[in-house]
């Protein structure tokens, strides 16, 4: 039995994005980590036996040949849509937008659609971000609106909140580590009523008189009592629809504005923007979902080409998956795709295999496993991730730049 | 082998203004003409004037702050006026101007990954970043210490390791002021009890580049910026250099008075006159243009205060051991009194400015409006009356409180050539570029001469990258990619265990997952040797 260990591996499977991992590899598989951490033990845990070489949809003969079919079936394709999902580096989300430019396909996230109204909320209101670093080295007063973290960033806490300068926590429904107990203000504030509670915050803020609640007193008090403070917000989480965000922004703005104290905000994108699919889309083609792509220039329209839609629709005659997407997102429009397989196909590249039966699966290296490249940090700061094993079997990136190869020839 | 035949050459680094003659390329250089000549493609230039390529010192091309005014600036039906393009739109459209070699003018060490990611993806350019250096923990800790040996090394770990071309300073202190809630206000406010002011910093990392021997001096952004009375503290930083070389950019915005109410009034004369004579430094211009543009900078105070009398939203991003980045859309009108202003005083600074080798075109992109405007800021400097009918239509503020209309000045097309080419090149110690000397890489831009100045420099009718035509009758053809310009300054790598230990101290970086510390970045890596 072979064991040895590696230190201060970098974790791809939040977007904390921890570098200080120690993991215990035995016969090519890990078989501890630490410190621990559920999120990263299900990451690394994942199977490491050489992945199949054919998709559920369709027996390959080799992965080459996949490629092979991928190809024909993209060239033969209509419309194509390029779905991307998470899991999966910055480079190959970058690489996999230049593919749909080069098919002058359709672009999607699977996050497009609340990544839109988050950057429309922030065009709007400006938003004031800082880095984990400047969190930990000045906050004193934390405010989590509607953050899951104890179930999605298990050490965010230990890492970015606890050796900090946090005095007060003001926890507005949020699910925070068990250990915890120095919350000095818990809200559990129906996510219903953020918006409006915002809304009482701004007027407060302006000195305007709003008949406000001990609770909500207690709120203001406790926000104003700082000199450096941040809100954390989990768009995945009710309590941080856009249009609440929206008034957030708005209040940090102002109170920026009108106090002395300084006030940041920081989103937590995993599951909405995981490791910055939205921000790849950006940066390659100006917006940040929902684009087709018409002679080398995008559209835009976050409802006519956003993959809903288009599956809807039955615009669409061929969706290919690159990484992996939310199930819940995913059940919904693989039971249309899958009621359609005439007039719909469904690719899939990623290290999992693909939910439906009737995808052709192109089994790629996991992300952080086996596969390195760059992931951004919650806060932007670029991570590279080193693969932890070696092993046969494909890079995404090998394969996307054969797609694009074979395409534009 | 191609020959660019009959054609009028102007070639101002080799005195060579308007001849005509043959222009010879072999691969990716400009050779003397060959002996046996067949087989050349021969490229009939009877009638077209050939210049070397454009050479960009001082735009915001790439990175994380790119990114983030690309989202600051979503709008759902489109993108602010096709001001802040996609990488590879902003490769295609330098190039359809004819330029051929861009510099990004800000590139935080910390998120150099993002920014050599974008330049790579501006394919056909040569690209360069400047790595912001002004605010870093080890820099100001040498500083601190006047650590002369250490404050080298560390300039020249940041810059080698984000891949960087030049050292960029962004108001020296204002991110450890901003931080500290206080407000730099003059070159020897203290920043750190009384022994830190930004004199020092500047006067330090100055000598420090100089003895590095890189290309480029230090590129440097001045405090002020853009306020009424700014051209005083201006000149008192020209002065603070003590002659050392440095480029100081976007100088547009410095050259404010006050008039007797209180409103900004142009001082270009007086900044001209501080500045005229002093051979250490080199300017670009930062030209306003009206439309829409976006602030994106460093100096978070600038920022803060535009948004304070504008009242305009803004955006911030600090990052920890670094200082942090601001963004604010902005809207340059026509019939607005300062903008009018602004933009006479840029037309203003640029004709009373003698030396064309001296002050560059920019319009610090995305600040002063797009880079595409070139040809038509060109277009009011080269043709009087078209200067002169532009300033009848703007607000009335641009005669009373700037001397544009008094100015009868017309720049040549050699001038043109130096401020956009020869010059920068110079300024950026890039010996191979901005001339078309045997030897020099094929960087090549050829005009059709016409009445409609802004359309010939809009229109190239050929240009020719590395020794490949890559645009030809309006026809944009790519060359498979740029060159990745970036400088090796020597240093002490003994000290590299500290700078990190600084680096996992003072930040939630641990220093093995810097991302800039590991990647070749760029392929086609060039290193300019220091001088
Ligand atoms: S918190 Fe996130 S990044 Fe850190 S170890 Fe857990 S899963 Fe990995
Ligand atoms: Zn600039």
């Amino acid at each position: 039995m072979s064991e040895h260990c590696l230190k201060s591996v970098a974790c791809a499977f939040c977007s904390c994005h921890c570098t200080d991992i120690d993991i215990v590899i035995q016969d090519g598989k890990v078989t501890r980590i630490y410190p621990p951490c559920p999120v990263a033990e299900k990451g690394f845990r994942v199977e490491t036996d050489d992945p199949p070489s054919h998709g559920s949809g369709g027996a390959y003969a080799s992965n080459a040949a996949c490629i092979e079919e991928i190809y024909r079936r993209l060239r033969a394709a209509r419309l194509p849509l390029i779905w991307i999902g998470s899991g999966i580096s910055y480079e190959n989300q970058r690489s996999a937008v230049k593919l749909a430019k080069t098919l002058c396909a359709c672009v999607d996230t699977p996050a497009s659609k609340n990544a839109f109204g988050i950057t429309r909320a922030y065009a709007e209101s400006g938003m004031h971000w800082l880095s984990l670093g400047g969190l930990q080295e000045k906050v004193d007063t934390l405010v989590f609106w509607g953050c899951d973290l104890a179930r999605k960033y298990p050490r965010f806490w230990e890492r970015f909140v606890k050796n900090g300068r946090v005095q007060r926590l003001v926890n507005v429904n949020s699910l925070l580590p068990a250990a915890d107990n120095e919350v000095v203000l818990n809200l559990p504030i129906n996510p219903q009523l953020c918006l409006e509670i915002l809304t009482q915050l701004r007027l407060m803020n302006k000195n305007q008189a709003v008949a406000a609640s001990p609770l909500l007193h207690a709120l203001f008090t406790a926000i104003h009592a700082s000199r450096y403070g941040c809100f954390i917000f989990d768009p995945t989480q009710k309590a941080c629809h856009p249009v609440t965000l929206r008034q957030a922004f708005q209040l940090i703005q102002e109170m920026n504005d009108t106090r002395e104290e300084r006030w940041f905000g920081l989103l937590l994108e995993r599951g909405v923007n995981a490791t910055g699919a939205s921000t790849a889309l950006l940066l390659e083609t100006g917006y940040p979902g929902a684009v087709r792509f018409v002679e080398n220039s995008a559209r835009f329209s976050s409802l006519e080409w956003s993959a809903e839609y288009l599956i809807d629709n039955e615009e669409t005659d061929l969706v290919v998956q690159v990484g992996q997407v939310d199930s819940q997102i995913q059940d919904k429009l693989i039971g249309k795709i899958e009621q359609n397989p005439q007039k719909m196909g469904y690719i899939v590249l990623d290290s999992n295999p693909p939910v439906s039966a009737q995808a052709a699966w192109l089994p790629v290296k996991p992300f952080g496993l086996n596969s390195g490249g760059t992931a951004l940090r919650m806060d932007g700061l670029p991570i590279p991730i080193r693969p932890v094993f070696d092993s046969p079997g494909w890079e995404l990136t090998e394969a996307l730049e054969r797609l694009a190869g074979e395409v534009s020839l | 082998m191609i020959c660019l035949s009959g054609v009028k050459i102007i070639d101002p680094a080799n005195h060579i203004d308007g001849d005509i003659g043959d222009l010879w390329i072999e691969g990716d250089r400009i050779v003397a003409a060959p002996p046996a000549q067949d087989g050349a493609e021969m490229i009939d230039a009877r009638g077209w004037i050939a210049a070397p390529g454009g050479i960009e010192i001082h735009s915001h091309i790439a990175g994380a702050q790119m990114a983030m005014a690309r989202k600051f600036a979503v709008r759902e039906d489109r993108m602010d006026a096709g001001l802040l393009l996609p990488p590879a739109q902003i490769a295609q459209a330098y190039l359809k101007m004819g330029y051929t070699t861009v510099f990004d003018a800000a590139m935080s060490p910390m998120l150099s990954r993002l920014t050599q990611d974008d330049l790579k993806a501006m394919r056909g350019l040569d690209c360069g970043a400047y790595t912001l250096v002004s605010e870093q923990i080890c820099v100001v800790d040498a500083i601190k210490k006047q650590d002369d040996q250490a404050l080298k090394s560390a300039l020249a770990w940041l810059l080698t390791r984000s891949g960087g071309y030049a050292l960029k300073l962004v108001n020296p202190g204002v991110g450890l002021a901003w931080w500290m809630g206080k407000l730099l206000s003059s070159l020897d406010d203290a920043l750190d009890g009384d022994r830190l002011t930004q004199r020092r910093i500047i006067l330090a990392i100055a000598q420090a580049a100089k003895e590095l021997s890189l290309p480029h001096p230090i590129h440097l952004h001045a405090g002020n910026l853009g306020r009424p009375g700014s051209w005083q503290s201006f000149c008192e930083t020209v002065l603070a250099l003590e002659g050392l070389p440095a480029h100081l950019c976007h100088i547009q915005f410095y050259c404010y008075g006050k008039d007797d109410r209180g409103r900004s009034c142009s001082a270009a004369e007086q900044v001209v006159e501080t500045i005229a004579m002093r051979d250490n430094l080199t300017f670009d211009v930062g030209q306003i243009v009206f439309g829409p543009a976006m602030a994106l900078t460093c100096d978070l105070q600038l920022v803060e205060w535009l948004h304070r009398v504008g009242s305009g939203k803004w955006t911030c991003r600090l990052l920890e051991g670094e200082g942090g980045m601001g963004l604010l859309p902005l809207e340059y009108k026509i019939k607005d009194p300062s903008s009018a202003v602004q933009w006479a005083t840029g037309l203003e600074l640029l004709l009373r400015f003698p030396d064309p080798t001296r002050l560059f075109l920019s319009t610090d992109y995305p600040n002063g409006g797009p880079f595409i405007a070139y040809p038509r800021i060109i277009s009011w400097l080269m043709d009087g009356e078209a200067r002169q009918k532009m300033l009848a239509q703007v607000h009335p503020s641009a005669k009373l409180r700037t001397s544009l209309a008094d100015i009868d000045r017309q720049y040549t097309l050699t001038e043109v050539v130096q401020m956009t080419s020869a010059g920068p090149a110079r300024a950026l110690g890039l010996q191979d570029r901005g001339h078309l000397g045997a030897g020099a890489l094929a960087d090549i831009r050829c005009y059709q001469p016409q009445s409609d100045i802004e359309n010939m420099f809009a229109n190239p009718i050929l240009v020719i990258k590395r020794g490949q035509v890559v645009l030809r009758d309006g026809q944009l053809k790519l060359p498979s990619s740029g060159n990745h310009l970036s400088v090796e300054p020597d240093w002490d790598k003994d000290r590299e265990v500290i700078f990190k230990e600084q680096l996992q101290t003072n930040t939630t970086i641990d220093p093995r997952y810097l991302g800039w510390l590991e990647r070749g970045f760029h392929e086609n890596r060039e290193v300019i040797p220091c001088r």
